[in-house]
């Protein structure tokens, strides 16, 4: 069997698949497993061992000839096509889209296998998905709802790993990432303070946290651990901002040793460190697949719901403003930067000696001493699969019961689980309940806990109705207003109620964006609308189930 | 007026109208660093046209790092062709100059129809095309297929292109536009399940 992978973002995004791809590999022991990459990131192919082959795509030389007016107007087409020609001769089996646009889903269409998985576009350009939970990274991701999976998992449930099949993996360090090291640390004597690597700049201005921020976070790690080893890391082209990071911290007594390494470089010093700080960075997505632990600053478009560090136990710090995380593509709209201005230095130099001491009791009281400005949150992982953040401050656990029952139970209906006659709902509540077992809830007899599962069945339920009233409004629209026009068969009571029960739900626009399809005719918008409604309201029976199973087991314990 | 003269390095090249049409420094590094600097677009192309054969040290030097490029030579002027053929020989062997009349008699060269059929890259050697500018510019960008007349000889030289452009439906997209690219020709696609047609599509997602 030949498996083809598409992973044509940037190198975090390959990093972030690389569970997935284990999980492929353990799933296909046999096959020959190929990656397409962005020609730039090449040099990932040493730090996947998991992948047969590592394939280039020029997309700059492409984007070159497309742009530019001295390039025959068929270059980049003959190119693009000599590239899918040698692709198709490997006669895949399969294609795995993990690159979530438009142009990578014409290129899975483009290539001749039987099986395509991730997204694909036809000439009309709709897509199709192979897998429920492609779809959902598109449709339920894509409208901004606002409790989802890690993509992470979706990658790896969307290949088809099982829970019981997802791995931690580590990536091995390589030869020439060791050499590279000892050179570094020849120049840098070998102590047994703590070693903490410090990734200050990020590929997106957003994203970045002060230079002076750091230093001072620095100066207040020093009265904890004044010996503590730190290290800049940065690729060879970031020397100057490295520089001038050293240097600041320098002025402060600050001692910083800068090193500039390559992947492998720096995944070895990653796993010869106790601590990695750092931006929302490929080198993250590298640690988490290391030994080193992780915190993680995550500002601007940094969306830890998609793409926190993954490694369980880290540490997410981002701020507390209503505008983080921001979109990718635009500008931060504000007149200054206060996702970054608003996450104080001296919580940042608190939370890593904090952190180094494993001191979890220390890091909640920090959650809540600075909740008006930032959050801390521990990533975790579920029983039951999935990843998720812990927000560290007390009050916040209520919301994180509903938010793991609304995550449950999308993957419940992602899986298909409903539609088995003995359908798991017993053993799913039980993770649930192990889970929050460690909080001691279920042993103390929590009536406060009782009490707020009862508040979620109310409020699953009066979901639930509400949606299949909406249901029935819009089958009987369709009747009446007639479907072959182009009339909008859509009032706007019911628009109103839609808008809500998304809002409620937090489904982002996942409803509501159902009306405002421009270029087909009112069946069609009726069809997708009633198609995400019925999903929706599926949605909410399961988690209605998940809830009742998970109480009575509860009250059985008590 | 063509007149032939010492370079400093002793190579012999050409005046036109008094004017050098390569370096008199030293041509042949001259075109060592003219194909160096071209030789990413030359990469994976079955052809590369030239626009201009100048003295034609630069086409040696195509022919001598991209042995199994064609090549295809175009220029206005006979005298340069015949120059460089005789001065490079058999380091143009497999290379086709071509003297162009106009630019509208380029579609039916049969030479060039071939060329284009297939995948090719267009570079022009500056130094031996500034006189006759505007007919030069006209000729490159025709053979770019970036004007009207380049888009319809490419698309008619390429047999399938013509089920995606069907010229008589959908060239209001191209005709729109002064210069032809990957935006006009997206717009210009009829409905049609081609995986040419996908193509175009996928690479319009490559530009804003």
């Amino acid at each position: 069997m030949r498996i083809l992978v598409l992973s044509l973002l940037r190198l975090g995004d390959i990093l972030l698949a690389a569970p997935a791809l284990a999980g492929l590999r353990a799933k296909n022991p046999k096959a020959e497993i190929h990656i397409v990459v962005n020609q730039s990131f090449i040099a990932v192919a040493s730090l996947l061992p998991m992948v047969d082959k590592v394939i280039g795509f020029d997309r700059e030389l492409l984007q070159q000839g497309l742009v530019e007016a001295d390039r025959a107007l068929f270059e980049p087409f003959d190119r693009l096509q000599s590239f899918v020609q040698e692709l198709n001769s490997a006669n895949y089996d399969q294609v795995i889209n993990l690159t979530q646009n438009r142009f990578s889903g014409y290129l899975s269409a483009l290539i001749h296998a039987e099986d395509k998985v991730g997204m694909s576009l036809n000439n009309r350009g709709q897509a199709s998905f192979g897998s429920t939970w492609f779809r959902y990274l598109n449709n339920i991701v894509g409208a901004g709802a606002r409790t989802i999976f890690h993509y992470s998992d979706i990658f790896q449930f969307g290949v088809g790993i099982s829970v019981d099949k997802m791995a931690v993996i580590k990536l091995s360090e390589t030869a020439a990432g060791r050499a590279e090291y000892e050179a570094w640390r020849r120049g840098h004597p070998y102590t047994n303070e703590a070693k903490i690597v410090l990734q200050c700049q990020t590929s997106d201005d957003k994203k970045n946290w002060p230079i002076e921020s750091w230093v001072k976070a620095l100066e207040v790690l020093a009265l904890t651990y004044p010996k503590a080893e730190l290290v800049a890391l940065g690729a060879p082209f970031e020397k100057a901002k490295i520089d001038k990071f050293v240097e600041a911290a320098a002025a402060k007594k600050v001692r910083i040793l800068p090193a500039f390494l390559s992947l492998e470089g720096a995944l070895t010093l990653i796993n010869e460190s106790d601590l990695l700080v750092t931006g929302d960075t490929s080198i993250k997505h590298l640690a988490a697949l290391s030994s080193t632990r992780i915190i993680e600053i995550a500002l601007g478009s940094s969306d830890l719901r998609k793409t926190g560090a993954l490694k369980p136990d880290s540490i997410i710090l981002s701020s507390a403003e209503s505008c983080a995380p921001c979109s990718h593509e635009a500008k931060c709209y504000r007149d200054r930067h206060y996702c970054a201005e608003s996450l104080a230095p001296e919580l940042v130099g608190l939370v890593i000696g904090r952190y180094l001491q494993k001191d979890w009791q220390g890091l909640r009281l920090l959650a809540d001493e600075y909740s008006d400005t930032s959050r801390i949150q521990r990533s975790r992982r579920m029983v039951n699969g999935f990843w998720y953040a812990e927000d560290l401050r007390q009050d916040q656990l209520n919301q994180q019961i509903s938010d793991n029952l609304d995550r449950a139970a999308w993957k419940f209906l992602l899986e298909k689980e409903h539609t088995r006659r003995l359908a798991t709902y017993g053993s799913e509540s039980m993770n649930l309940k192990n889970w929050l077992d460690n909080y001691h809830l279920v042993e103390d007899g929590s009536r406060h806990l009782k009490i707020y599962l009862e508040q979620i069945e109310n409020a699953t339920l009066s979901n639930e109705e509400r949606l299949s009233r909406l249901i029935d409004d819009v089958t009987r629209q369709m009747r009446t207003v007639g479907t072959l026009s182009e009339l909008d068969f859509i009032d706007r009571s019911m628009l109103k109620e839609m808008g809500e029960i998304e809002k409620v739900l937090g489904l982002g626009h996942y409803l509501t964006e159902k009306t405002q399809i421009e270029r087909d005719t009112g069946l069609f918008r009726a069809r997708q609308l009633q198609t995400s409604l019925n999903e929706a309201a599926l949605h909410q029976q399961i988690k209605l189930k998940l809830v009742r199973s998970l109480k009575n087991m509860i009250l059985e314990y008590q | 007026m063509i007149e032939r003269v010492k370079a400093k390095d002793g190579q012999t090249i050409l005046k036109l109208n008094g004017r050098q049409i390569c370096t008199s420094l030293n041509p042949l590094r001259e075109a060592r660093d003219w194909v160096k600097k071209n030789s990413r677009r030359f990469a994976e192309m079955k052809t590369v046209i030239v626009i201009g054969v100048g003295c034609g040290f630069h086409l040696a030097e195509i022919r001598r790092r991209f042995e199994n490029t064609k090549i295809v030579a175009l220029d206005f002027n006979q005298e340069l062709i015949d120059f460089s053929a005789e001065t490079h020989g058999l380091d143009l062997v497999g290379a086709e100059l071509i003297k162009v009349g106009s630019v509208t008699e380029v579609a039916k060269n049969s030479t060039i129809r071939a060329a284009i059929a297939g995948s090719y890259a267009v570079v022009r050697f500056m130094p031996c095309t500034n006189q006759q500018l505007e007919q030069y510019n006209e000729l490159e960008c025709t053979m770019l297929g970036r004007n009207i007349l380049g888009f319809k000889m490419v698309v008619g030289a390429r047999a399938r292109m013509g089920e995606i452009f069907n010229p008589k439906v959908n060239m209001a997209a191209i005709t729109s536009n002064p210069t032809v690219t990957i935006k006009s020709l997206f717009e210009s696609l009829g409905p049609n399940e081609t995986s040419e047609s996908l193509m175009v599509r996928a690479l319009r997602e490559l530009v804003n």
